[in-house]
């Protein structure tokens, strides 16, 4: 395990070097125009620049939080929905109708309704944000619920399981692993509809760090605040894998045996 | 003898594409303390449904099921089943699946976990202890969930095709491995499988049931039957009642 990780890694980082250095080369020899791309040593000297003026940060921090406060709210409602609905067939078809019908609807159509009912700011990208995070997380937990084998419940009671410990102890860890993909999906499209409401609805986020730089013909600034963006998603990700990871665990089939 | 299940006149039919099938049909009998029944008929002519009933995850139709005195509405460790899927969680490790059943039959967990490692002793597992299910060779699975099931000292232990998974020589591995445990607890067991060698190996009695709906045909007694040994197996008695109970099969399809 520990080799194959060492040569993942090895092959990332040699992928990432490869591509910067013909990118370099290319812009030195003036085959790529540099108003349109700049070099990477350019783009490097930028980033250290923005990180030392340390005003990237609060935009990092606003950006952050709106994907917090409206993952998480999302997240919850989905969560309850998903529950709700594949445990009562009556409320499944009396909801369903309206979630299928919205879902197809991009996140970003509802920019115009959101800026008119909550104005620029903070309020109008949470409410964006959860939107759009409370389609996957409720899919995947209905799913999860409905996959739930009535076999494993069903063994349990012969065992004499009572209801709290069925619920504990066989309900939650099978649908675990459901929820934590609809989570996994479900933040790295807030962070997508985060950067994106930025850019038209609000006055500050990462989002706005791009679209301002842009009016200021700030190119290398621009591809800047988009490094920082996929950087942080790119941490995102890997802290729910790691929970993904704890907690399907008993999923990975040990190939020793 | 005193009987610790007695099952009367259990009727059950599903609802299936919009028809009503019937499965059951008046099936009576009974099971005494101590004893080993099995219950022999082909693929699909109600077996498991039987069991379900009588592990109480289903109910019946029409009839009683009454188990030391008292009628049977909800399933209890008491008349604990090995499925034939055998239905470890596959969240759980091999002790974790153990201490499951335990803390489920209401022990606290520090003598549950001291149980249920005792119970892989017993198995010759408990190098395992610590795998998952979907890391377990099927033979090791299979125990598992037998450790599982007699960890809670069942008074009936409900069988459902235990060893259907199992190649032809652990299969017979297995029936002596458990029949020599049940005997040595005098543990009840009821059976049910297809296999007319499993039923006679294992059982004092056994039921043959079948038709559409499925019915008692006929109660074959073994109790005065020789040792389990392996070597019973080849034995004359051993085939003449083989056919007999084929024959029996036959003639009432």
């Amino acid at each position: 395990m520990v080799m194959i990780n060492k040569k993942t890694i090895i092959l990332k980082v040699l992928s990432v070097l490869f591509v910067v250095i013909i990118w370099q080369i290319l812009s030195s020899s003036q085959i790529i125009n540099a108003h349109f791309i700049p070099p990477p040593l350019e783009i490097a000297k930028s980033f250290i620049l923005t990180i030392q003026s340390t005003e990237i940060f609060k935009d990092i921090y606003v950006s952050i939080s709106r994907v917090f406060v409206g993952f998480l709210m999302g997240a919850v409602i989905g969560l309850i929905f998903g529950v709700i609905t594949s445990y009562s067939a009556v409320l499944r078809y009396l909801l369903s109708i309206w979630i299928e019908f919205i879902r197809p609807i991009p996140p970003l159509a509802w920019i115009p309704l959101a800026i008119l009912w909550f104005g620029l700011g903070n309020k109008s990208a949470i409410f964006l944000v959860a939107l759009g995070s409370f389609f996957p997380v409720y899919s995947n937990t209905f799913e999860g619920v409905i996959a739930l084998p009535k076999k494993f419940v069903d063994t349990a009671k012969t065992l004499g399981a009572d209801s709290k410990l069925i619920f504990l102890e066989v309900v939650i860890p099978a649908i675990l692993p459901y929820i934590i993909t609809g989570l996994k999906i479900g933040l790295g499209v807030s962070w997508m509809i985060v950067v994106t409401a930025e850019l038209v609805g609000t006055t500050s986020g990462l989002g706005y760090f791009i679209q301002l730089n842009r009016i200021l013909l700030q190119v290398d600034k621009v591809i800047v605040g988009m490094i920082v963006i996929g950087l942080i998603g790119l941490v995102m990700n890997y802290f729910i894998s790691l929970l993904e990871k704890y907690f399907s665990h008993w999923k990975i089939i040990n190939t020793d045996l | 003898m005193t009987k610790t299940l007695e099952i009367s006149n259990i009727s059950k039919s599903f609802l299936s594409n919009y028809r009503r099938k019937n499965v059951l049909n008046k099936v009576s009998f009974s099971v005494n303390y101590g004893e080993i029944v099995a219950i022999l008929g082909p693929n699909g002519c109600g077996k498991t449904t039987l069991l379900n009933i009588i592990a109480g995850i289903l109910k019946p139709d029409d009839g009683s099921v009454i188990f030391n005195n008292e009628e049977i509405i909800h399933p209890s460790w008491q008349r604990t089943m090995i499925f034939q899927e055998l239905n470890l969680f596959p969240w759980k490790t091999s002790l974790e699946n153990i201490v499951f059943g335990l803390r489920a039959k209401g022990l606290p967990k520090k003598e549950a976990i001291f149980l249920a490692k005792s119970q892989l002793k017993l198995l010759g597992i408990e190098n395992f202890s610590n795998y998952y299910p979907n890391q377990l060779s099927v033979g090791t699975k299979q125990k598992v969930a037998i450790a599982r099931a007699l960890a809670l000292e069942p008074d009936i232990l409900l069988l459902d095709e235990p060893f259907s998974s199992l190649d032809m020589q652990s299969r017979e591995l297995f029936q002596e491995d458990l029949i020599n445990i049940a005997k040595q607890r005098k543990q009840t067991m009821l059976i049910v499988t297809h296999s007319i060698d499993e039923a006679l190996f294992m059982s004092d009695r056994i039921i043959i049931l079948n038709g559409s709906p499925a019915k008692v045909n006929a109660v074959i007694n073994l109790a005065a039957s020789p040792n389990r040994t392996p070597r019973y197996r080849n034995t004359q008695q051993f085939s003449k009642l083989k056919n007999e109970i084929w024959e029996i099969l036959r003639s009432k399809d």
